[in-house]
C-alpha cells in the first residue's frame, strides 16, 4: 500500500504534461480576475463621480452637462478595457496553443519510446517469439496511432484540423484510437497467443494438446450433458 | 394685467428660493450621503481585491509543492490569512459605520441649531 504522498508525486509525475497546462489557466485566472477588480474600481470611480456631480454643480444644466462628459469618459474607458480583455485572449490562446504543441510533441516522443522496448522486452520472453513477435507490431502499431492521433485531434478541435477529421478516413481510424485503450486490454491481446497456440501445439508433443483437448471436451460435454439432461 | 403677471413671477420666484433655503440644510445630507457611499464602495472594492488575491493564491497552491501534506498546510495557512483579513475588514466596516453615525449625528444637531436661530 502506496503512502498519499507517494500516491500523489505518482499522480503529479503522470499529469506532468497537463500541469502547464493548469498553470497557463492558473495564470489566465488572476490575470482575469484582476482585469475583472480594475474594471469594477473604473466602476466605483464613475459611480462615486456621478453622485458628487450635485454636490459641485449648482444648476441643472451644468449637472446635466458633466453627467454626459462623465458617461462619455467612461464609455471611453469601458471601451479601452474590452480592448485589453481581446489581448489578454489572444495572448492565452496563444499560450494555450504552444503549451499544447510542447505536450503532445511529448506524447508524440513517449509512446514511441515504450513501443521501442516493448518488442524486445516480450521477444525476450516469449518462448513461441514468432507468434509474438507478430503480434506486438500490431500492438505497436495500435499504439502509434493512439498517441499521434489523438493529440491533434485535441488541438485542432478550433482551427485547422477538425475538417480534416471529418474529410479523412481518419474517421476510421479515430475509433481504432479510441479502442486503443484496448492496448491497455493486453489480456485480450495474450489471449490471442491462446488461438497462437495452435501451431505450437502441432509442433509440441500431444501432452500440451491433450489438456486444451480435454478441457475442450469437458466444456462441450458438459454442456451436451446439461441439454440432454433438460 | 401686466402688474399682476409680475406680482405672479414674482411671487414664483419667492417661492423657490424659500424652497431653496427650506431644503439647503438637507444638502448636508446628500452630502454626507454621497461621502459614505464613496467609502463604502471603495471598502467594498478593497474586499473584493483580498477575494482576488485570495483566489489567485488558492489556485496556485497545488503547483508549487510537491506533496499532499504541503500543499493542504500551505492551503490552511492562506485560508487562516483570509480569515483575519476579512476580520480586520468587518472591523474597519464597523469603524466606518460610527464614523458615519457621528458625522450624521453632528450634522443634524447643527441644523437643529440653525433652525432655532432662524
Amino acid at each position: 500500500m502506496k503512502d498519499i504522498d507517494e500516491q500523489y508525486a505518482e499522480f503529479q509525475k503522470k499529469m506532468e504534461p497537463m500541469q502547464e497546462m493548469t498553470t497557463v489557466a492558473a495564470k489566465a485566472f488572476e490575470r482575469i480576475a484582476r482585469k475583472n477588480h480594475e474594471l469594477m474600481g473604473d466602476l466605483v470611480d464613475f459611480a462615486v463621480a456621478q453622485v458628487q456631480i450635485p454636490q459641485e454643480k449648482t444648476t441643472a444644466q451644468e449637472v446635466f452637462a458633466r453627467q454626459s462628459s462623465d458617461a462619455k469618459a467612461f464609455a471611453e474607458k469601458v471601451n479601452i478595457r474590452a480592448a485589453e480583455y481581446m489581448e489578454l485572449a489572444g495572448e492565452f490562446g496563444g499560450l494555450v496553443y504552444s503549451v499544447a504543441e510542447t505536450s503532445t510533441g511529448e506524447a508524440e516522443t513517449a509512446p514511441a519510446a515504450e513501443a521501442e522496448t516493448a518488442p524486445a522486452a516480450e521477444a525476450e520472453t516469449a518462448p513461441a517469439a514468432e507468434a509474438k513477435i507478430a503480434t506486438t507490431p500490431k500492438l505497436a502499431a495500435k499504439k502509434a496511432p493512439v498517441a499521434r492521433e489523438a493529440p491533434t485531434a485535441k488541438k485542432a478541435p478550433v482551427a485547422n484540423k477538425a475538417p480534416v477529421a471529418k474529410k479523412a478516413p481518419a474517421v476510421t481510424k479515430a475509433p481504432t484510437a479510441k479502442k486503443a485503450p484496448a492496448v491497455t486490454k493486453a489480456p485480450a491481446v495474450t489471449k490471442a497467443p491462446a488461438v497462437t497456440k495452435a501451431p505450437t501445439a502441432k509442433k509440441a508433443p500431444a501432452v500440451t494438446k491433450a489438456p486444451a483437448a480435454k478441457k475442450a471436451a469437458k466444456k462441450t460435454p458438459a454442456k451436451k450433458g446439461q441439454a440432454d439432461l433438460w | 394685467m401686466e402688474t399682476m403677471q409680475q406680482n405672479m413671477n414674482e411671487q414664483m420666484k419667492k417661492f423657490a428660493d424659500m424652497q431653496a433655503k427650506s431644503l439647503e440644510p438637507m444638502r448636508v445630507f446628500s452630502a454626507l450621503a454621497a461621502e459614505a457611499g464613496e467609502q463604502m464602495m471603495r471598502q467594498n472594492h478593497a474586499v473584493l481585491g483580498d477575494f482576488v488575491d485570495f483566489a489567485v493564491k488558492q489556485a496556485n497552491v497545488p503547483f508549487n509543492p510537491e506533496a499532499v501534506s504541503e500543499a493542504t498546510t500551505a492551503q490552511v495557512a492562506d485560508a487562516m490569512a483570509f480569515g483575519e483579513l476579512l476580520g480586520a475588514r468587518a472591523s474597519e466596516y464597523a469603524e466606518m459605520v460610527n464614523e458615519i453615525g457621528q458625522k450624521t449625528q453632528k450634522a443634524a444637531t447643527e441644523i437643529v441649531a440653525a433652525s432655532k436661530a432662524v
